[in-house]
C-alpha cells in the first residue's frame, strides 16, 4: 500500500508564488563619494540605465508577481519614480520606506515588523543583480526542499564564474547545503576541518555571489530577533554555527554555465557589471530593453546610443564611431571626438570628450566636459565634472559630482576627489583634506575605495595602533587573525562595560555574541579568550579586585562556563550530556588561558593557586576541568606552575576520596 | 482617467508584454497584439479628420517601434490601419480608385482635399469593421500558408528547413504536407544541441555544419522570413544566407514562408539598422579572463538578398521576389509610407 501511494503523485496543490523583496540601497560608505551624483543606489546608471531597471526587468520574466522596493526614507521619492514606471510590469509593485535604515538588517526588521512578509519570498540584497534566466529550476528545487524539509530555509543563488575577489564557500557536493562560510573579515579564507574532507564538503572558489536568495519566513524573523545583524550573511553565518541549536539548513544553488548572474558591491564590480552588460552577456536583458521610459539602439561592436523618442528614424543610422571604439554606451546628445579612443565604458547624456582622449573601463556621469588628451582608465566620474585638457587620471580614481580637476593634482591612492568636504559624523570611517580648489576623502583605515578589501589583515590593526603593547606583537604564529581580532573586540567590550556606571552584563554578553559571530570562532576559542581578556584587564592586576570583580560579574561567566539548571531542565537528556560536556571544555579553555597568562607575566604565576581555589569555590571550575588540566601542564616547561598548583591538586584529590569514603560509610 | 495617459498605460503595457516572453511570441500574435493596441488608442484619441489619424498613428507606431526595434511588424500595423482608414473614406466620398501604375505617385489634389475634410465619425464603424477583417486576416494566414504546402512539397521531395522549432508556421507547413499524404524527408538545422533531441517526428535533425554535405541530395529548401521588403530581399534567422547560398550552388529552389504582415514597406536592406544582436555565446565561466577583450558577435537575422529566393510563400499566393513591391500596393497607400 505505502509503495502504491509512493508512486502517486502529490495532490497538486497550487504553490502560492514568490514576493520578491528587493532592498534599493547599499549601506557602504564606500559610495559616499557618489552620493551627490546618485543618492540611490538602485538609480545609479550602468549603461546609462537605472540599475534596478536591469533588476526589475529580469524579475518581470520569472513567477514573481509582486514586488516590494525597500528604500530607506531618504531616498523614497526615487522608488517611487521607479514605481511609476514599472508598475504595470507587476501585479503589485510596493515602496516600503524606512526610517534611518543603516543596513540591510534595518530593512527586514521594518518589513518584518510591518508584516509584509507572510509566506516564502526572494530576498534581494543588490538592486543590481542581472540574471538571464527566469530561475524556474532554482526556485522549483528550493520549493522542493521546503517540502522535504521545513528547515531547510534558504538557498542562496550562486553563479558559475569565477570571482574577482576569490571569494569562498564550502559546499556539501551531495545535497549542495552549505557547509562553511567565511568570516565577514576575511572573505577569501576558511577554516575547514579534517571532517570536512571526509564528509565530500566541496570548496568552491568559482562561484561569484548574485546577491539573491530563497528565504522562508524565519529568515526575517532571524533579522527582528538579532538587533544587530546587518546583513543576510550574518544570517547565515548565525545559522551555520547554532547548527546543533537551530537545526536550519541554508543550501547553494549554482547556476548552469549557460546561465548568467552578477551583482556589484564595489567600484570595480561596478565597470565590470558594465562591460558585461555592454558585451551582452546577459541576454534578453541588454541595455536597449531594459528602460520602460528611453530609447536605445544597438549596433555592432557593442556600441550602444541613447536617442531622443521624436527624432528615431528606422533608416537612420548616423552614428558612427572610430573602429578603435567599442563596447560603449553613449547617452542622448553626446559628443565625442573622431579620434577618441573609448573602450569599455558608459558616457553619460550631453557629455562632450575632445579629440585624442583615451577612456578606459570607466564609467563617466553626464554634462562633464573632458579636455583633449586626457587618460582615464578605470575611474568613476561623476556628473558635472570639468577635465581639463591633457590630464592624466590616476587608475582607479573616484571623482565626485562638480569637481573641476585640477591637473597638478599629486597622485594620491586609494582616494576620491570631491568637490566638498566629507561629512564627517555621517560618515564616521571617511576622512578628508584639502587640496588645492578640491577635497580628497580617503578611508580612515587606509584601504581602497575602489574595490572591497577582503582579507582581514588590511582592515584590521589600525585602529588600536596606539593601545598596542608588547605582548600583540609578540603573539605566536598559530594564533590567527581572527582569534586575536576577537580577542580585542571583547577585551574593548570589558573595558567599556568597566568604565560605565551600571555594568550591565547582558549587553556585554551581546557584545561578545556578535564579535563571536563577526569573527567566526568556535565556542572553545570564546571560552578562551573571553577570560584571557578579562585577566588583561588593568583592573585586575591584583588579586583582590579581580576576585571582586568575578563575583561583580558573575552571570557572564554563568553564560559561558557553567550550566544552570534552567537552561538544563528545558532539554532532554541528550543534549544534557552534551551541554555538561561543553562547558566542562569551556572551564578547561579558562584555565588553558590562566596557563597562557603565566607565561606573559610571570608575576602572575603566584597569584594562580589563589585565583584557581577561588574560581573553584565560586563553582565556575568544576573539579574534574580542574584535575584535567592539571594533568595536561607540561611537566618541563611549565614545572613551576604544576608545582604550585600541586596542593590545590592533592587537596582536591583527597576530598573526593573522602567524600567517597563518607558515600560509603552512609552506604 | 484622461485618455493621453491611459494611452501611454495601454502603450507600455504593451512593451512589457513583449519583454516579458523570452523566447519571443510568434508573430502572428504579435502582429494580432499591436492590431489590438492600435484599435484602442484610436478609439480613445478619436482622430477628426484622415491626417490627424494618420500622424497619431505614425507617432505611436515610431515610439513603440523605438522601444523593440526588432518588430518591424509594429509599423507594419500602423501602416496597414491607416491605408484601411483611407480606403473607407474614398468609399464613402466616392473618389476615383489610384491607377495601380501610378501608385507611386501622390494623390491628386482632389483626392487629398477630400481626405482633409473627410469626417472620421461617420467612416468609424465601418473603418472598426475592417481592422476586425485584418485580425481575421492575420488569425487564417498560417493556415493558408499550410494549404499551399501541398503545391510545393511533392513525393520524394527531400526538404531542408530551418528555425522549425521557433516557428509555428513552419511547423503547419510541414504537418499539412505529411497530413495530405505526401511522402517527402525532412531535414532541419538545428541552432543549438538540445533541440537534437526535441525534435518532432517527421524530421531528421543536423546541424548547421553539416549543410553542405547534406545540401546535393537536398531538392528544396523552406526557410521562414522574419521581414521582407519590397525590392525581394527578405531576413531571415541568422544562419539563413549560408543555407540559400549552399541551395543556390546547387540548384535547390529556396521558398520563404512570408505572411503579409511581415512585408515591411521600406527598402532597409541593411541588417545591422536593424540593431538586433542576441547573447554573447560564450560560457559564462570565461568571462572572468575574456571581459572587454573579446567582441562575440551574434546578430539575430540573415540578409537574402532577391537572387537567392526562388518563391515567396505569402497567406494569398506564391509570388516571386519581384512581385512583392506589387504586393505591397495592396496592404499599404503611398502616402503613408511617404509622409513616415
Amino acid at each position: 500500500m505505502t509503495t502504491a501511494a509512493a508512486f502517486k503523485k502529490p495532490p497538486k496543490k497550487e504553490e502560492p508564488k514568490l514576493t520578491a523583496v528587493l532592498i534599493l540601497d547599499v549601506f557602504d560608505q564606500r559610495f559616499a563619494p557618489i552620493h551627490d551624483s546618485f543618492p540611490c543606489f538602485g538609480t545609479l546608471p550602468i549603461c546609462n540605465v537605472p540599475a534596478v531597471n536591469f533588476c526589475l526587468s529580469w524579475l518581470m520574466r520569472t513567477e514573481v508577481k509582486s514586488v516590494m522596493l525597500v528604500v530607506s526614507r531618504l531616498n523614497e521619492k526615487h522608488a517611487q519614480s521607479v514605481r511609476n514606471e514599472w508598475k504595470l510590469a507587476f501585479e503589485e509593485l510596493t515602496v516600503v520606506a524606512v526610517d534611518g535604515a543603516t543596513s540591510v538588517g534595518d530593512c527586514m526588521r521594518e518589513v518584518h515588523n510591518r508584516e509584509l512578509i507572510t509566506a516564502d519570498f526572494m530576498l534581494i540584497t543588490n538592486p543590481t543583480s542581472v540574471v538571464s534566466t527566469t530561475l524556474a529550476p532554482q526556485i522549483a528545487e528550493f520549493r522542493k526542499r521546503r517540502r522535504e524539509n521545513p528547515d531547510n530555509v534558504m538557498t542562496m543563488v550562486y553563479s558559475n564564474r569565477e570571482n574577482p575577489e576569490h571569494f569562498v564557500i564550502g559546499v556539501s557536493s551531495e545535497t549542495s547545503k552549505l557547509m562553511l562560510y567565511p568570516a565577514a573579515n576575511s572573505l577569501n579564507q576558511l577554516k575547514a576541518e579534517k571532517r570536512d574532507f571526509y564528509e565530500g564538503v566541496d570548496i568552491r572558489r568559482d562561484l561569484t555571489h548574485t546577491g539573491i536568495a530563497f528565504c522562508s519566513r524565519l529568515i526575517a524573523t532571524q533579522f527582528s530577533d538579532n538587533f544587530d545583524f546587518v546583513g543576510i550573511d550574518d544570517v547565515v553565518r548565525e545559522i551555520l554555527s547554532k547548527d546543533d541549536i537551530l537545526g536550519m539548513s541554508v543550501h547553494v544553488e549554482v547556476l548552469p554555465t549557460k546561465d548568467r548572474a552578477f551583482c556589484a558591491f564595489d567600484y570595480e564590480s561596478l565597470i565590470l557589471l558594465n562591460t558585461l552588460l555592454l558585451e551582452r552577456w546577459f541576454y534578453p536583458v541588454t541595455p536597449e530593453n531594459s528602460d520602460p521610459t528611453r530609447f536605445f539602439s544597438a549596433n555592432p561592436r557593442n556600441c550602444y546610443l541613447e536617442e531622443d523618442g521624436d527624432e528615431i528614424s528606422i533608416k537612420a543610422n548616423t552614428w558612427i564611431l572610430n573602429d578603435q571604439c567599442s563596447t560603449v554606451s553613449l547617452g542622448q546628445n553626446a559628443t565625442v571626438s573622431y579620434d577618441t579612443v573609448i573602450l569599455n565604458s558608459s558616457i553619460g547624456a550631453h557629455t562632450d570628450i575632445a579629440q585624442n582622449s583615451r577612456i578606459v573601463g570607466s564609467i563617466i556621469g553626464a554634462n562633464c566636459k573632458i579636455g583633449a588628451g586626457c587618460q582615464i582608465q578605470y575611474a568613476f566620474i561623476g556628473d558635472n565634472v570639468t577635465i581639463p585638457a591633457g590630464t592624466n587620471i590616476q587608475k582607479e580614481t573616484i571623482v565626485g559630482r562638480g569637481v573641476v580637476f585640477p591637473k597638478d593634482l599629486p597622485a594620491i591612492h586609494n582616494s576620491a576627489v570631491l568637490k566638498s568636504p566629507i561629512n564627517e559624523e555621517k560618515y564616521e570611517k571617511l576622512t578628508s583634506q584639502h587640496i588645492g580648489s578640491v577635497h580628497v576623502a580617503k578611508f580612515r583605515h587606509g584601504g581602497p575605495f575602489w574595490r572591497r578589501a577582503v582579507d582581514g589583515k588590511t582592515f584590521f590593526g589600525v585602529d588600536d595602533e596606539g593601545c598596542s603593547d608588547e605582548e600583540e606583537t609578540s603573539d605566536d604564529d598559530d594564533v590567527d587573525d581572527t582569534t586575536r581580532q576577537f580577542h580585542d573586540e571583547v577585551f574593548e567590550s570589558m573595558q567599556k562595560t568597566l568604565e560605565s556606571e551600571n555594568q550591565v552584563m547582558r549587553n556585554l554578553i551581546l557584545e561578545i555574541n556578535s564579535s563571536k559571530l563577526a569573527c567566526n570562532v568556535t565556542m572553545d576559542e570564546v571560552a578562551r579568550n573571553v577570560f584571557a581578556a578579562f585577566l588583561k584587564l588593568p583592573h585586575n592586576q591584583q588579586l583582590a579586585p579581580t576576585k571582586d570583580l568575578i563575583k561583580k560579574w558573575r552571570d557572564l561567566f554563568i553564560n559561558y562556563y557553567i550550566s544552570t539548571p534552567e537552561s538544563l531542565r528545558k532539554k532532554t537528556a541528550d543534549q544534557q550530556r552534551f551541554e555538561i560536556e561543553l562547558k566542562k571544555k569551556c572551564q578547561i579553555q579558562m584555565l588553558l588561558s590562566i596557563e597562557d597568562r603565566t607565561e606573559k607575566d610571570p608575576e602572575f604565576l603566584t597569584r594562580v593557586p589563589h585565583l584557581v581555589h577561588f574560581l573553584f569555590t565560586e563553582e565556575l571550575a568544576g573539579e574534574e576541568a580542574i584535575l584535567e588540566w592539571h594533568g595536561s601542564i607540561d611537566e618541563e616547561e611549565r614545572a613551576e606552575l604544576k608545582q604550585k598548583m600541586q596542593p590545590i591538586v592533592d587537596w582536591l584529590e583527597e576530598e573526593e576520596e573522602d567524600e567517597e569514603e563518607t558515600d560509603e560509610e552512609e552506604e | 482617467m484622461d485618455p493621453t495617459t491611459e494611452i501611454e498605460e495601454l502603450k507600455r503595457m504593451f512593451i512589457f508584454s513583449l519583454r516579458k516572453k523570452y523566447p519571443r511570441d510568434s508573430s502572428s500574435a504579435i502582429a494580432t497584439a499591436t492590431v489590438h493596441l492600435l484599435r484602442k488608442i484610436l478609439n480613445r484619441e478619436n482622430p477628426k479628420t484622415m491626417n490627424d489619424l494618420q500622424v497619431s498613428l505614425a507617432n505611436h507606431c515610431k515610439r513603440l517601434h523605438a522601444a523593440e526595434r526588432s518588430e518591424l511588424i509594429i509599423i507594419n500595423m500602423g501602416l496597414m490601419i491607416s491605408k484601411l482608414a483611407r480606403d473607407e473614406v474614398l468609399q464613402k466620398k466616392g473618389g476615383g480608385e489610384p491607377e495601380p501604375l501610378y501608385t507611386l505617385w501622390r494623390d491628386d489634389d482632389e483626392t487629398t482635399e477630400k481626405l482633409k475634410t473627410a469626417d472620421m465619425k461617420k467612416i468609424k464603424k465601418d473603418l472598426q469593421a475592417s481592422i476586425k477583417e485584418l485580425t481575421s486576416e492575420i488569425d487564417s494566414s498560417r493556415d493558408c500558408i499550410a494549404i499551399q504546402s501541398t503545391e510545393l512539397l511533392f513525393n520524394n521531395d527531400v526538404v531542408m528547413v530551418h528555425s522549425l522549432a521557433s516557428s509555428k508556421t513552419m511547423h503547419a507547413f510541414l504537418t499539412h504536407a505529411t497530413k495530405s499524404g505526401r511522402k517527402h524527408r525532412v531535414i532541419d538545422i538545428v541552432d543549438e544541441e538540445e533541440q537534437l533531441e526535441s525534435a518532432p517526428d517527421f524530421v531528421s535533425p543536423i546541424e548547421l555544419y553539416e549543410v553542405a554535405s547534406r545540401m546535393p541530395e537536398t531538392s528544396k529548401v523552406v526557410l521562414v522570413a522574419a521581414a521582407y521588403f519590397p525590392d525581394g530581399s527578405c531576413l531571415v534567422p541568422a544562419g539563413g544566407h549560408q543555407i540559400a547560398l549552399l541551395a543556390k550552388r546547387h540548384c535547390v529552389p529556396v521558398y520563404v514562408l512570408a505572411p503579409f504582415y511581415k512585408l515591411c514597406p521600406f527598402f532597409m536592406t541593411d541588417p545591422d539598422s536593424l540593431h538586433t544582436f542576441r547573447s554573447n555565446q560564450l560560457p559564462f565561466d570565461l568571462s572572468a579572463k575574456s571581459v572587454g577583450l573579446v567582441d562575440c558577435l551574434h546578430p539575430a537575422f540573415d540578409c537574402l538578398q532577391s537572387d537567392l529566393v526562388t518563391l515567396f510563400v505569402s497567406n494569398t499566393s506564391c509570388i516571386i521576389p519581384s512581385h512583392v513591391n506589387r504586393l505591397k500596393e495592396d496592404y499599404y497607400h503611398a502616402q503613408d509610407i511617404a509622409d513616415y
